[in-house]
């Protein structure tokens, strides 16, 4: 009897070759993961003044190799589809993983020198870092349904922690919490959509999925449920309008770097993982989807902006324009197709580095006893240090769209491909939305120059001047470009959708 | 109905898949009420843990009804996610809870603005 | 009714019984309890869609472990009771606005489901030890890797956030921190 049953098992033949051939389709977060490893391993073997330092770099360098890769392989035309379909190296999978290498990099300076203001331990910050950013990049690699959820739930993790990293801030805490609870329920919600779309077709791989779903699926109730109870999920995880309860509240009380990193970095990841799940896997579905986001889409522009307009906190007001910008990323998304997904990455990379420089200005205005965030706390900042004052209000600007700053670009690569596929309503509504948004953008602004200058005295950081200065050249070196840029993001879209057909 | 909604039980007779199913989707939206209407966190924490358990019991549902192995596979790593996720779900309420007294989600209001 | 079927409403009631114990306990310590009762239920299911394995982990780690976490967090942070509840604001339009369509839509959906065709119909082998391990370290090779560094950060995080309230400084100097 025994016999009989390992003989149902078939031989395994997975050599040396496919092994080698695997790990170099994921090799950005297999640098990345390894990092992890060695951080922590320092973190108990070095004494302790060490320790902060000897993390920060390797998580610096464990970054740098893999934007290194990533963009190396990126140039030779990207790789295809490995572990047995469950991952994939292709070129969409690839812009992912540059964008988030470049803001662990980012991230790990501000987060150094916010936890030293703070006088907080360094190492974990670092380490919950370094994991969540590798989390990220399984999710925009990822293309099975198991390795979404499993790679969604690594970054979230690793963000749960981070959020209340502070620890004796009660703010910090109850972020944590707060996340935590909405994160979880979310999971369930996306899982639960999963495991319908799977009883549906009986495979996880994304590309299998695809070839088992025709378009007279669109009747099968499996599908559809699992399409809503999936978009509920994505709602969330994206803070999407009527789910982004959480967000401000969240945002608000977490440290700043922390805020600074999940806000672009969770967007970028979960806008890969919409696009993965719905583009390529249920492409068939498009009309139900679609629909469905759309809605998300309206609500977050609208709700988003109004609620940004009356806020009092840069960081809560920051939390809002996310709400709304995620709503015009959405454009992109329900508009699909090449052009549609390569507008949302061309604006998810433009995103990047608007929303993280404008966060990093911030941390010059920390104090060891905690954040000023109040948007008052920014006046006369211009006068004080003109070239944060500068750089603050082009970040501000190009968030708002103003002509012919990276915001702009972005929004008419999303819009017009919103237009194009016949979204024109919506459209409608996400530029009367950013014409709301101007007000808040704008207030921001004029406190920013306003002739009052604050008491409190601005602590000169050369580090975070330049992460603000760096955003700031790269945000402009992409709107010098946007066509080369978005060409790259068109290619990304290209294979995320030849995987699917 | 077709005929591959009827799972055989070894030699006990059989049960429809869907039993099991609307089984999952009862227990999911038990759990799903609870997250909304307790406001104890650790009642919440463990409301999700039953909404992820009715989704195991659907995935292994239809792993039977489909005799793929997927499903199996698919619950015990969701299994994994549940676990990692309690753990961290709990040290976070410890540290909360130690702190100061918060046995209510609206208590946490020091955010709201 | 088969004896099959017998099995599954027994099993199916207590847990039905224990989901409803979860949400309506004011004690924690009832609701974990009664979350351990659903499981246990549960494994029993597992085992007649022939998931041996899975039940197995279900009973030993799952009902087993993780719930005595529960329990031993219930037990550290002493008794805890909800307050009487004020009014529930958003609460109560979240439960109309997201469950009544989806509870509506779950039964009508479910009850009209064209199961696709099973991949084979020998079931002789499935669900057993050799099937799961040859799974997971083949074709769920690299999501079973990826929850390596799932359950490392979950660890290294709950670690941290229970190291006591110690500042850098504190570490620093070795002091021992103290609770605020």
């Amino acid at each position: 009897m025994a016999l009989t049953l390992l003989s149902t098992v078939p031989q395994i033949n997975y050599g040396v070759g496919q092994a080698g051939s695997d790990l170099s389709q994921i090799l950005p977060i297999a640098l990345v993961a390894v990092a992890l490893l060695v951080a922590i391993v320092l973190d108990f073997s070095l004494p302790q003044p060490l320790r902060g330092t000897a993390a920060a770099l390797t998580a610096a360098a464990g970054f740098a190799l893999a934007l290194l890769v990533a963009a190396l392989r990126f140039a030779t035309g990207g790789g295809g589809s490995a572990y047995s379909g469950f991952a994939s190296g292709d070129t969409f999978a690839l812009f992912f993983e540059m964008l988030l290498a470049a803001l662990g990099l980012l991230s790990v300076v501000i987060s150094r020198v916010y936890v030293r203001r703070r006088n907080l331990l360094e190492a974990e910050l670092h380490v919950l870092l370094l994991a969540a950013v590798a989390g990220m990049m399984a999710l925009a690699s990822a293309t099975s349904l198991v390795t979404v959820f499993i790679s969604l739930e690594t970054l979230s993790v690793a963000l749960y922690v981070a959020c209340g990293y502070s620890r004796r801030d009660t703010a910090s805490q109850e972020s944590a919490v707060k996340y935590l609870l909405v994160g979880g329920f979310a999971s369930a919600f996306l899982l639960y959509g999963m495991a319908l779309a799977y009883g549906a077709t009986g495979t996880t791989v994304l590309s299998e999925i695809g070839k088992r779903v025709t378009e007279q699926d669109a009747h099968n109730p499996l599908l559809i449920l699992s399409v809503i109870l999936m978009a509920v999920g994505f709602g969330y995880k994206i803070s999407g309008a009527p789910f982004h309860q959480w967000t401000p509240d969240v945002y608000e009380g977490a440290p700043l770097p922390v805020t600074a990193f999940m806000s672009v970095g969770t967007k970028a990841a979960a806008f890969a993982m919409i696009i993965r799940v719905f583009g390529t896997g249920l492409a068939h579905l498009q009309a139900e989807w679609a629909l469905i986001l759309a809605f998300i889409a309206v609500a977050s522009m609208l709700i988003g902006n109004l609620a940004a307009v009356v806020q009092t906190s840069f960081k809560r007001l920051m939390a809002y324009s996310s709400v709304a910008q995620g709503g015009y990323m959405l454009v992109g998304v329900i508009a699909g197709g090449k052009s549609g997904f390569g507008a949302t990455l061309f604006y998810l990379g433009a995103y990047l580095f608007m929303n993280f420089g404008a966060f990093a200005v911030l941390t010059m205005l920390v104090t060891p006893e905690g954040e000023h965030d109040r948007i008052s706390d920014l006046d006369g900042l211009g006068y004080r240090h003109p070239l944060l004052g500068v750089l603050l209000t082009a970040f501000m600007l190009s968030l708002a769209g103003f002509p012919p700053s990276l915001g702009f670009f972005g929004k008419l690569f999303l819009f017009t491909a919103g237009v194009q596929s016949g979204w024109t309503a919506v459209v409608v509504i996400a530029v009367l939305a950013s014409v709301i948004s101007v007000a808040y953008y704008v207030r921001v602004v004029y406190h920013v120059w306003s002739p009052v200058t604050s008491e409190r005295r601005l602590w000169r950081s050369p580090a975070v001047v330049g992460v603000v200065t760096l955003s700031a050249v790269m945000a402009l070196a992409i709107s010098l470009y946007p066509a080369l840029v978005f060409a790259l993001g068109l290619t990304g879209a290209a294979d995320a959708l030849a995987a699917g057909h | 109905m077709s005929d591959y909604g009827q799972l055989q039980i070894g030699n006990a007779g059989s049960v429809g898949a869907v039993q099991f199913l609307l089984l999952g989707a009862v227990l999911f939206i038990i759990g799903a009420i609870g997250v909304i209407i307790r406001r104890n966190p650790l009642v919440i924490l463990v409301s999700i843990e039953l909404m992820l358990n009715a989704v195991n019991l659907t995935l292994i549902t239809f792993a039977r009804q489909l005799h793929n192995t997927e499903g199996q596979l698919f619950a015990l790593l969701t299994m994994v996610v549940a676990a990692a996720e309690a753990v961290v779900g709990l040290a976070v309420l410890v540290d909360v809870f130690r702190t100061r007294d918060v046995d209510d989600v609206d208590e946490l209001s020091e955010l709201k603005g | 009714m088969s004896l099959a079927g017998v099995l599954f409403y027994v099993l199916a009631l207590i847990a039905v019984l224990g989901g409803v114990g979860v949400v309506i306990s004011k004690e924690p310590v009832r609701s974990v309890l009664s979350l351990v009762g659903v499981m246990l239920a549960l494994a029993g299911l597992f085992l007649m869609l022939s998931a041996q394995f899975v039940f197995a982990v279900q009973i030993i780690v799952y009902a087993g472990a993780v719930m005595v976490l529960f329990l031993f967090v219930v037990a550290l942070l002493g008794p805890i009771r909800e307050g009487p509840s004020g009014p529930l604001k958003l609460h109560w339009a979240y439960l109309l606005v997201v469950l009544a369509p989806l509870t509506i839509g779950l039964w009508a959906l479910l009850n009209q489901i064209q199961f696709r065709k099973p991949d084979s119909l020998d079931i002789t082998f499935f669900g057993t030890v050799e099937q799961i391990g040859y799974g997971l370290f083949t074709t769920y090779l690299y999501p079973f890797e990826l929850t390596s560094i799932l359950l490392l950060i979950a660890a290294v995080g709950a670690i941290y956030l229970s190291r006591g309230g110690r500042s850098a400084e504190e570490e620093r100097e070795g002091v021992e921190g103290r609770r605020v």
